[in-house]
């Protein structure tokens, strides 16, 4: 099991653009640096499983000659694409309620004191 | 016999106190009388233990508390615990006889008071007794605890309220370093039982360790017993009332400081620190307290820097004791002081009481108007100066005589500073004592006069008491000398007399007075009284500005960690992240760089491939860099979602089918949802919204973080596959057929190997469905919630368009075909339940842009949720299943039919797909509601998952009916809700 | 019979989805009482079970270790378990007290339990990746339940949490993947055993260092702890209290595992690192607190200045420092969640938590007051109440170490508590209340005491009847040092042999 260049740049560029965009202070932009952070996440795993090159998918009976890939960084990044959309929904209908709450679709909404303190509450 | 007479004298105060409280209540002030009870019982039990004979108060059983820790419920009643045992209950009587009579009508929560009084004294006499320093530790912060509760018993007061908090932080705080001294002798003897402390000598080169413990046991001492420079805190402390003034801060708390110099004088007392130490801030506080209690004018105040004065010197007598022995005279000195303090303070008591005032400007004549106050005051006063016939006067002798005999052991500074501090010290105290008794003669200012009320009898009882002693004590020396002696450690025995001739130490004392007659002569003929204590010596500022500053402090850190502007957490915190990983990949950067293995670029059978991938990688990068240069929002969301589509295509090229199917449908899934939102931003033209102007920095910073990050984790990717290392996936890959009956290995891992991840993953699915109904819904503050009909128009500007109609409707049901073939292939093929669960999914929503959200929840029948709680409960359940048969948990069955071994594998899949269909169902529908304005649930579903009704999130709803044109302004009195 | 240790999280899970399913059931709330009683009486039944019988290890699908998940009740995971239970039944038992049954979420308990299960799992497993799922598990719990009841305007609030736990789980997710990669392993035993073998390979460190981050930021250390103050005051007091007693210890069990257990003892820069960073926050926590002008808010912040404590004593990595640890965690959960409980009972009976506008507690409420009392001067270590023994410990097992710096830091931060707690007494209790504004004491206010009076009452057992604790504490300490116990534990299950999955 060796590693591949290009993917190690291609998780480094998807990540750093994802951390630039979830920096930002929109929440649209926010929201697509989280989306492009938890594939840049997925992609790093799929580096674990090696050099696909010359290689048999993890079905048995599937092309017997060439030796087939580590299967479980797949069924990790399975998992963790079906976490990653939970999150991605729940992250997105909380920003659209933040908006809601404050017709202010900018981070600069946090700023402002008051209710930060919890102080008034659903009653 | 003496055990059980030391458990009376230990019990009996804890276990009246409660009672003080429940009596209180019913009996108002009166309870002071039962009172009484606890003290007298302790006092004769405590005389009772000092009458045993010494071999029985030498063994005595020990009992263990927290073993592992080293604390012991152990005894120690040799003669100065026993002494301090006596002092504490014998005055506790008195000062309890002497509360029954202060604390009147006028005051309330009596019970309280004589509860937190007696907890006090409980405290004190563990402390004293104890045998063991952890307990001992233990009982002395109680004392401090209950002391603040008296200090603050007059809680509507901001003075008490203030003294209160002063003197629990000063004595708390001094007392955590008292903690790290008995830590630190625990660890130096292995045990903080002070009989096996005492009996080994120190341990070789454990000298500077002790050291060290003795100067922190010491500040300790200096905390408690308010030496120099925590002075401060005991004349705030006179907020309370006074009987608590007589009896926590002259007779007994504050003397508990003395109490540990004698106590660990055996352990401390031959380092050469020691005597250096205790002398120097013992004696400076001497004078120190004696000038400030000079320079004060309220009475209480006089007394409490006496206190301070005194306390110093009863320290500090130690210093000259030789090699660890108590020096001559330790506990009369202490007694002497108890004797006419006490008395003083409760005289201050009836003056304040009767007079009104406790200014020494505002008062005079008192003599008159209360001659037995008056005497007892004068004897007081007598003993506080050193007159002859006093206890006081054998005191101030002894001490001088010691500091003479320092002298003239060593002929230095050291030697003579003492005597100079003594002989200072003693005519300031003269002094003071003058300036006091002037105000018992001359005429009553009319102020006082106005408000004078005779004292009642009883209120001047207990400090006649005391005052008896005094005079006793004085004109019979040698009964004081023997009788303190006996609980003395001191080796030294002398007989004292009244005469001993015309000693050097006589003409000292003559000459004080002589002196102090003069100064206070020539005081009165400039005839104007001090100004009070100047700013720069009141501590107690220092201290509060600490106490109030520290908040401030606190704010301003805040600030300056940006913990105020919450809109910058993420940088922080991301850069703090980056930092720390990037650091240390810098540093250690030649043994990370070594593991990098690159495999050739192109290895033999690999027939060109890897060409095609650095072209999808390359593809993947652009449209990601796209994503940023991208200034409007759909466009960027297309970008962001071309990266997602790409690296479906990059899953193929590893040889994942099953990653590259569920990542495209995941990826349609999201963008569905994030283009719901970023619609209605661009409706709202909120994705124009001004933003803050960032600057130049911030920029640059955000960039290297960026940077950094995406560094950090491409060099993870490169050095962390580890080929060397064994690893499990061939294990799945060779049992996959015979154990797991599936050839999908990735499949069989997600519902076999690992389903126990699979189970929490669609929990984790279900979970956010909630959570997004939570937030889509917000209680109802009026009514019942108006259905607003939402016709297709309104989810999606979809043309009412017959061929596309069509082609949906019955596109739906190839779909879930396709749905069903995926599902069942799962488990030997790509496919299973999670993407099968996606396209039915997908195919509703498909069937609600065309045909409405009624149309399909009546189709549908059942709620989603439910139908996710059902999948969840199906995984859940074949996890369990096993137990029945015993076999562990998860373990799958398979039954063969028809040659076709099915296995509960499928089972477990159909969960995730219901899941699946559930939970993305429940997700659309209302967001999408919600997205146009509308309510996000219909009321069947307010009914099912609301306790009240819930009302749209969405300002759009306060005004039904009327649709705020795209391009309004949300007006001001919407932006608040 | 080994399967009883999955109990504390299949049994919340499985009543979360009846209660899911049932919000209109007459006898909800009584079922879930029971149950959540039932759950806290199993896990002290288990803990006690394993303090005498060893750890307790299951093998899902009975496969060979390290393939298969499995689950380790060792004497710190069930600690941890049977606290996490308690917290729980106290802040059902307090909602029950503070509203009505028509009143409430119907979601509020299905989440609760979810967020217990989560948090249970993530206690109880034994393999690196199921503990990221447990931890997405509780925190999309937690994020639910944090925006579940707020009102207007209070989501935002949510943001930073949520945002930053994002960015932990990525970063978490690729530690995973890379310890993968490096061990071929996911199970703690194995990576135990295989990481001993790799001292000197700086990737470990460096995944040493990811995993540190990750659980330190989870915990709530300096300089990641922006989001918990910030976060934490926009909930409902059961749930503020849950997640102020139980999640960041959630990550501190986390550290105390990953140096404890998995990674080899010889990373001592790593504990440096772990301990300076503790005396930070200790410190800074302690003048945030200070700082704060609520009770709620105080109190939260407070929960970093304590994380420090419990982080100072894992970074000194000695057994007696472990020992302190486990102590002062258990003290910690009662303590802080009393506290907050009685924060949300003085906003209630007086309508607003801000001290300029509380007072007058202690004449009208003597009881709550004798409650705060316990628990507040408990926290700010005053003997002989529970907190002076941690106090102790941590002092001892740092002087110890000569580490003289660190336990000044420790003992200024037991100062600053002392002044904040004190902020609270006389500002609330004390200082008679301002004009219009009365205290409130009604039957719930009474209820949400009674609640608070069973936390008190264990607190007090832990100060006077240490002995006991402590012990269990010292057990639990030398248990997770012989790291052999937990690896030993695991792999014994390949001695029970399965057919085929087993030889």
């Amino acid at each position: 099991m060796s590693t591949q260049l290009d993917l190690a740049l291609l998780v480094a560029v998807v990540i750093g653009v994802a951390i630039y965009l979830c920096l930002s202070s929109r929440f649209h932009r926010v929201l697509l640096g989280f989306l492009l952070l938890s594939n840049g996440a997925n992609l790093a795993v799929l580096g674990m499983s090696g050099d696909p090159s010359g290689k048999a998918a993890a079905l048995v009976a599937d092309a017997p000659g060439r030796p087939p890939v580590d299967p479980l960084p797949q069924a990790l990044i399975l998992t963790a694409i079906v976490i990653g959309f939970s999150v991605a929904a729940y992250f997105t209908v909380l920003l659209y309620r933040i908006y809601t709450d404050g017709q202010n679709a900018t981070l600069a909404g946090l700023d402002d004191p008051g209710t930060g303190d919890g102080k008034e509450r659903a009653s | 016999m003496v055990t059980s007479l030391l458990w009376v004298l230990l019990l009996v105060p804890w276990l009246s106190a409660p009672l003080m409280v429940l009596l209180g209540r019913r009996l108002g002030p009166r309870v002071g009388w039962a009172a009484l009870l606890a003290p007298v019982v302790a006092t004769v039990s405590a005389v009772g233990i000092t009458l045993a004979p010494q071999a029985e108060r030498q063994a005595l059983p020990a009992y263990e508390w927290v073993p592992q820790l080293g604390a012991r419920i152990a005894f120690m009643p040799d003669g100065l615990g026993l002494f301090f045992a006596l002092l504490v209950s014998g005055v506790g009587v008195l000062v309890t006889l002497y509360a029954a009579f202060y604390l009147d009508g006028s005051y309330r929560h009596h019970g309280r008071f004589y509860c937190f009084l007696q907890l006090f004294m409980g405290a004190m006499l563990w402390t004293v007794l104890s045998g063991n320093l952890l307990v001992l530790f233990v009982a002395w912060e109680l004392t401090g605890i209950s002391s603040f509760f008296l200090i603050g018993f007059l809680t509507e007061k901001e003075l008490s309220r203030r003294g209160a908090r002063m003197a629990l932080v000063t004595t708390s705080a001094t007392g955590l370093s008292l903690l790290v001294g008995v830590v630190l002798i625990g660890q130096l003897y292995g045990t903080y039982e002070l009989s096996a402390i005492f009996t080994q000598g120190v341990p070789p080169g454990g000298e500077g360790l002790l050291t060290a413990a003795f100067l922190c046991c010491f500040g300790g001492i200096a905390g408690k017993s308010a030496l120099f420079p925590f002075s401060y805190w005991l004349p705030n402390a006179m907020a309370a009332p006074t009987p608590v003034s007589a009896y926590l801060h002259s007779a007994t708390m504050v003397k508990l400081g003395v109490f540990l110099t004698a106590r660990m004088l055996p352990l401390f007392g031959d380092l050469d620190v020691f005597a250096p130490v205790v002398l120097s801030v013992g004696l400076f506080t001497f004078v120190f307290g004696a000038g400030l209690a000079l320079l004060s004018n309220d009475l209480k105040a006089v007394l409490a820097y006496t206190t301070v004065a005194q306390l110093g010197a009863l320290v500090g007598q130690y210093g000259w004791s030789p090699q660890g022995a108590a020096p001559f005279g330790d506990i009369l000195h202490i007694l002497n002081h108890t004797l006419y303090k006490a008395g003083l303070f409760m005289v201050v008591g009836v003056i304040d009481h009767s007079a009104g005032t406790r200014d020494l400007r505002e008062l005079g004549g008192l003599f008159r108007r209360m001659p037995l106050t008056g005497v007892v005051a004068l004897i007081a006063l007598a003993a506080m100066a050193g007159v002859p016939l006093t206890s006081g006067f054998i005191s101030k002798e002894l001490l001088l005589e010691s500091g003479l005999e320092l002298f003239h052991s060593r002929q230095s500074l050291l030697g003579a500073l003492p005597l100079v501090a003594l002989l200072l010290g003693s005519l300031l105290h003269v002094l003071v004592a003058l300036r006091v008794a002037k105000r018992f003669f001359g005429p009553m200012p009319e102020k006082a006069a106005s408000h004078f009320h005779a004292p009642s009898l009883g209120l001047q009882f207990p400090a006649s008491v005391l005052a008896l002693g005094v005079m006793g004590f004085g004109v019979v020396p040698a009964a004081f000398g023997s009788a303190t002696g006996f609980f003395s450690a001191s080796p030294e025995v002398r007989h004292l007399s009244l005469w001993h001739g015309f000693t050097p130490v006589l003409l000292m004392s003559l000459s004080i007075f002589a002196l102090a007659g003069i100064l206070f002569a020539v005081g009165t003929r400039a005839g104007k009284a001090p100004a009070g204590i100047p700013r720069w010596l009141e501590f107690e500022r220092l201290f509060e500005r600490g106490v109030e500053g520290a908040p401030v402090f606190g704010q301003w850190l805040d600030r300056v960690l940006g913990f105020t502007r919450p809109s910058h957490f993420l940088l922080l915190i991301v850069g703090g992240l980056v930092t720390a990983l990037a650091a240390y990949g810098i540093f250690a950067w030649e043994g990370l760089v070594q593991r990098i293995s690159l495999s050739a670029p192109l290895p033999e059978g690999s027939e060109g491939e890897p060409w095609i991938r650095f072209g999808a990688c390359l593809l993947i990068g652009i449209s990601a860099l796209l994503a940023v240069r991208l200034r409007r929002p759909i466009p960027q969301l297309f970008a962001v979602s071309a990266v997602g589509l790409g690296i479906a295509f990059l899953y193929v090229l590893y040889r994942a089918p099953d990653l590259a199917l569920t990542q495209l449908l995941v990826e349609t899934a999201t963008l569905l949802m994030v283009l719901l939102l970023v619609i209605r931003f661009k409706r709202d033209r909120a994705s124009e919204q001004p933003v803050a102007p960032v600057s130049r920095g911030a920029r640059v910073i955000r960039f290297g973080v960026s940077i950094a990050a995406g560094l950090v984790m491409g060099l993870g990717v490169l050095i962390f596959p580890n080929p060397g290392q064994e690893h499990a996936g061939t294990y799945y890959l060779e049992t996959t057929v015979p154990l797991a009956k599936g050839a999908n290995a990735v499949n069989t891992v997600l519902v076999d190997y690992r389903g126990f991840d699979t189970m929490f993953e669609i929990t984790v699915l279900l979970i956010a469905a909630l959570g997004c109904l939570g937030l889509l819904a917000r209680v109802r503050r009026v009514g019942k919630p108006t259905e607003v009909k939402v016709s297709v128009r309104d989810l999606f500007p979809v043309p009412e368009d017959f061929i596309l109609r069509s082609v949906v409707v019955f596109g739906v049901f190839p779909l879930n075909l396709l749905a069903a073939f995926i599902f069942f292939r799962g488990h030997n093929a790509p496919g299973g339940g999670f993407i099968a669960g996606l396209v039915s999914a997908l195919s509703l929503i498909l069937l609600v842009f065309v045909s409405g959200l009624g149309w399909v929840r009546s189709a549908l029948r059942i709620n989603p949720v439910t139908l996710a709680a059902i999948g969840v409960g199906l995984a859940v359940g074949t996890t369990l299943l096993p137990l029945v048969f015993g076999l562990p948990l998860l373990s799958h069955l398979y039954v063969d039919i028809l040659g076709i071994s099915l296995g509960t594998t499928l089972v477990f899949d159909l969960g995730v797909y219901l899941t699946v269909v559930g939970v993305t169902l429940k997700l659309i529908y209302p967001l999408m509601k919600s997205v146009h304005g509308r309510s996000a649930f219909a009321p069947d579903e307010l009914g099912h998952f609301y306790a009240e009704a819930s009302e749209s999130i969405d300002e759009l709803e306060s005004v039904p009916g009327t649709e705020v044109p795209p391009d309004a302004e949300p007006s001001p009195e919407t932006r608040r809700i | 019979m080994t399967a009883l240790v999955a109990l504390p999280i299949f049994a919340p899970l499985v009543l979360a989805l009846v209660a899911l399913v049932t919000p209109r059931w007459r006898f909800r709330r009584p079922a879930l009482g029971v149950a959540f009683a039932g759950l806290f009486g199993f896990s002290v039944w288990l803990m006690l079970h394993v303090q005498q019988h060893g750890p307790m290890a299951h093998g899902f699908g009975g496969w060979a270790v390290p393939y298969g998940i499995v689950l380790v009740g060792d004497s710190l995971a069930t600690i941890m378990v049977s606290l996490s239970s308690l917290t729980a039944l106290v802040a059902v038992l307090f909602g029950y007290a503070e509203q009505h049954a028509r009143d409430e979420h119907p979601l509020r308990l299905p989440l609760l339990l979810l967020l217990v299960a989560g948090v249970n799992h993530s206690f109880l497993t034994g393999d690196l990746f199921n503990l990221f799922v447990a931890f997405e598990v509780f925190l999309l719990a937690s994020y639910a339940l944090l925006t579940l009841e707020i009102g207007d305007g209070q989501a935002r609030n949510a943001l930073p949490y949520v945002a930053i736990n994002l960015v932990g789980s990525a970063l978490l997710l690729m530690s995973c993947a890379f310890a993968y990669g490096l061990f071929g392993t996911l199970n703690m035993a194995e990576m135990a055993e295989r990481a001993a073998g790799m001292v000197g390979d700086s990737r470990l460190d460096l995944l040493g260092l990811m995993l540190m981050l990750v659980f330190g930021m989870k915990a709530g250390v300096f300089p990641l702890y922006y989001w918990l103050p910030r976060s934490y005051p926009a909930m409902t007091t059961p749930i503020l209290a849950f997640h102020g007693a139980m999640l960041t210890k959630v990550g501190i069990y986390a550290l105390a595992r990953l140096f404890g257990t998995i990674l080899p003892g010889e990373l001592v820069w790593l504990h440096e690192v772990l301990a300076w960073a503790a005396g930070l926050t200790m410190v800074i926590g302690g003048l945030g607190a200070l700082a704060q002008s609520r009770i709620q808010q105080i109190l939260v912040y407070h929960v970093v200045s304590q994380v420090g404590y419990l982080v100072l004593a894992i970074g000194w990595f000695s057994t007696a420092s472990y020992m302190a640890l486990i102590f002062y965690v258990a003290h910690l959960v009662m303590v802080k969640a009393g506290l907050l409980f009685i924060g949300g009972i003085v906003r209630k009976a007086q309508g607003d938590d801000l001290l300029k506008t509380n007072g007058g507690l202690q004449a009208a409420a003597p009881m709550l007051s004798l409650c705060f009392l316990a628990l507040a001067l408990s926290l700010a270590g005053i003997p002989p109440l529970s907190g002076f023994w941690g106090k102790f410990m941590i002092v001892r097992a740092g002087l110890e170490q000569g580490q003289v710096t660190l336990v000044v830091l420790a003992l200024v931060a037991s100062v600053l508590t002392l002044l904040s707690m004190l902020k609270i007494w006389l500002g609330a209790f004390w200082k008679p209340a301002p004009e219009g504004v009365q205290v409130v004491l009604d039957t719930q206010t009474r209820g949400m005491t009674a609640a608070v009076g069973i936390l008190v009452a264990l607190s007090l057992a832990m100060g006077l009847g240490a002995n006991a604790f402590v012990k269990l504490a010292g057990n639990a300490a030398e248990e997770t040092f012989s790291r052999d116990t937990y690896g030993d534990s695991v792999r014994a299950l390949n001695l029970v042999p399965i057919e085929g999955k087993r030889p």
